[in-house]
């Protein structure tokens, strides 16, 4: 597998104390793995766990330069493909940045890793990762259908695959694609995504395709529709997922983020269609 | 130049459209992401439930922008004129995107908010230019587009706000390159009464529309009430435009290219122009989305992009040719 996860920019003598981190994902990883008192600057999108509201904010999407300057971090980090100019402009200021920019849900596990010996706290994240791959196999013994699964008829394991699509947005229907991080999280699930390949991440969809295909369950992110709203629309009631009520609504940033939840993620999904 | 049609072909040029544009919306049925054998169409959920109000969704979309935008062209005596040259496009997303980033927590009056907050946000700006550009009573074509423009800057500020703020740029995005592909027969219904309205008044003021466009004096001459002409003529044009820009977002150039196209082609006598634009529009629109849902299935592409890349290089093409005419 293809890592282009980290690199250190200069190299860090003692473990910092003063992080910034500019990346939602990496505040949680930061806290899971119990670096909270490190912490000094997370971001306003930085909404989990809830005590990192509490601390300083350097900005939104565009992290503002001076006020992490202004911090004094001894470590910025940042997303590497999403923030690379700004990332520039801090190596300029002399600021020690690390980066990170996990693709997939093992990728995730071993950016967690990573960071955690980045800053000092390489034994607790170790066992986060541990406890996180654990649980991931643990879904991946529980849900993975084969033929095994069939003849092992008293552990009512699945026998079939089941398929799912995931809705970013309505009106117009946005999927998420192959080949993207909620894909991975998916197949993590051991479920199949019903979006065809396409051109695009995240395609604006046919929804007479969507018909024809007519996945086993629809995952919808969490404020897009109400449930009510989607089981009593015509259109929507040609699809057997939502007459047979198999559509599971989501928080948006669970299976956005890179972070720690995307275990959770992974079982919520597994649960939900199995 | 434009030929002066003879009142039967202009009879003649109605009735091969009105034919083209069935054909048209016969073949778009046929076609789409999904194939279905032609025999065993009739019973698929897929025409009844999605295909068929698409189609229809379409050609009326298509109808209103097109009539809005003859309207709107006539009455400000400006070939650049549009459906959103008064700040619909613009208050129209501000409206869904506040809607949008607050999410689908409130439902107005049993429509959904989206549809609804962009079509009550469309008539504000309207409103407010209109207001705006009100002077002594009179409102001048040349300050009404001005006020619309600067609405417009005015409302892209709050929406890039909004979206910086909330984050919501995908979803926003998309809903501001238009798109039929939330077409229900809910939204045909709804469309309906500003279809059957927007076209009674520009057929019935076509009169009052060709007055216009030789100036106002002349139309003051021939006992037109300018300014209350002018009123109702905008109000037709907005309402249709906020419905067309609540159901499908913004779908640019429909409006714009169709009522010049046919001024340049058969002139400027509305009580030809209005049926002739109306059907063309249809017909364009329709065969816009059929590529929209076609080209790259599954995946849909923006019906506003193939508005664009159809329509901008035949509108310049055309605009070459009559100059060189002109000549």
């Amino acid at each position: 597998m293809t890592f282009l996860i980290c690199h250190l920019s200069l190299a860090i003598p003692a473990p910092p104390q003063r992080i910034v981190s500019a990346i939602p994902s990496a505040t949680e990883i930061l806290f899971a793995i119990g670096a909270e008192s490190q912490v000094i600057g997370v971001t306003l999108n930085c909404n989990y766990p809830p005590e990192a509201k509490k601390k300083e904010k350097v900005g939104g999407f565009d992290i503002n330069l001076e006020k992490v300057a202004s911090l004094k971090p001894d470590l910025v980090v940042m997303h590497s493909g999403a923030q690379a100019k700004d990332i520039e402009k801090l190596k300029k200021y002399g600021l020690p940045v690390y980066t990170m920019e996990p693709k997939t849900v093992d990728q995730v596990v071993s950016a967690i890793k990573r960071l955690g010996f980045a800053i000092g706290r390489a034994d607790s994240a170790e066992a986060v990762a541990q406890s996180l791959q654990d649980r991931l196999a643990m879904v991946r013994t529980r849900f993975k259908p084969g033929l095994l699964s069939a003849l092992r008829f008293w552990e009512k394991r699945p026998t079939r695959r089941q398929k799912a699509l995931v809705i970013i947005g309505l009106k117009p229907l946005v999927v998420a694609g192959q080949n993207t991080f909620i894909d991975d999280i998916l197949k993590s699930a051991c479920v199949d995504n019903a979006a065809e390949a396409t051109m695009g991440e995240f395609p604006q969809y046919s929804f007479e395709k969507l018909v024809s295909d007519d996945p086993d369950n629809l995952i919808i992110t969490e404020g897009l529709i109400n449930r009510k709203e989607l089981v009593n629309d015509k259109q929507w009631q040609s699809l057997k997922a939502v007459r047979g009520n198999k559509i599971m609504f989501i928080n948006p940033d669970i299976i956005s983020r890179p972070g720690p939840r995307v275990v959770d993620a992974v079982e919520q999904i597994a649960e939900f269609a199995y | 130049m434009a030929k002066k049609l003879t009142q039967v072909e202009g009879r003649l040029l109605i009735a091969g459209l009105f034919f083209l544009l069935i054909f048209a919306m016969l073949i778009s049925l046929l076609l789409g992401s999904v194939f279905i054998n032609p025999k065993d169409l009739w019973q698929s959920d897929i025409l009844w439930q999605i295909r068929l109000p698409r189609v229809l969704l379409a050609a009326l979309i298509g109808l209103l922008l097109s009539l809005s935008g003859v309207i709107l062209q006539g009455v400000l005596r400006n070939p650049l004129a549009d459906p959103y040259i008064l700040g619909i496009s613009a208050g129209g997303a501000v409206g869904a995107a506040i809607s949008i980033a607050l999410g689908a927590k409130f439902v107005i009056l049993g429509v959904s908010s989206v549809p609804a907050s962009a079509f009550l946000f469309s008539l504000a700006a309207v409103f407010v230019v209109y207001k705006l550009s009100q002077v002594a009573g009179r409102t001048a074509p040349e300050t009404l587009i001005l006020a619309g423009v600067a609405l417009s800057a005015f409302a892209s500020a709050i929406l890039s706000l909004i979206i910086i703020i909330t984050g919501s740029l995908q979803s926003i995005y998309f809903w501001l390159l238009g798109s039929l592909s939330s077409a229900s027969w809910g939204n045909v219904v709804t469309v309906i009464p500003y279809v059957i309205a927007g076209s009674a008044v520009a057929y019935f003021f076509s009169k009052e529309l060709n007055a216009l466009l030789l100036g106002e004096e002349m139309a003051i001459t021939l006992g037109i009430e300018v300014e209350k002409t002018r009123l109702i003529l905008v109000c037709a044009a907005s309402l249709m435009a906020a419905a067309a820009v609540s159901v499908s977002g913004l779908i640019g150039f429909v409006g714009l290219i169709i009522p010049h196209w046919i001024r340049l082609l058969i002139g400027p006598n509305h009580r030809l122009l209005v049926p002739v634009a109306g059907l063309s529009g249809m017909i364009l629109m329709v065969f816009a989305d059929t590529l929209s849902r076609t080209i790259l299935a599954p995946m849909e592409i923006p019906i506003g992009i193939i508005m664009a890349l159809l329509g901008a290089p035949f509108f310049l093409y055309l605009l070459r040719r009559r100059r060189m005419e002109g000549k």
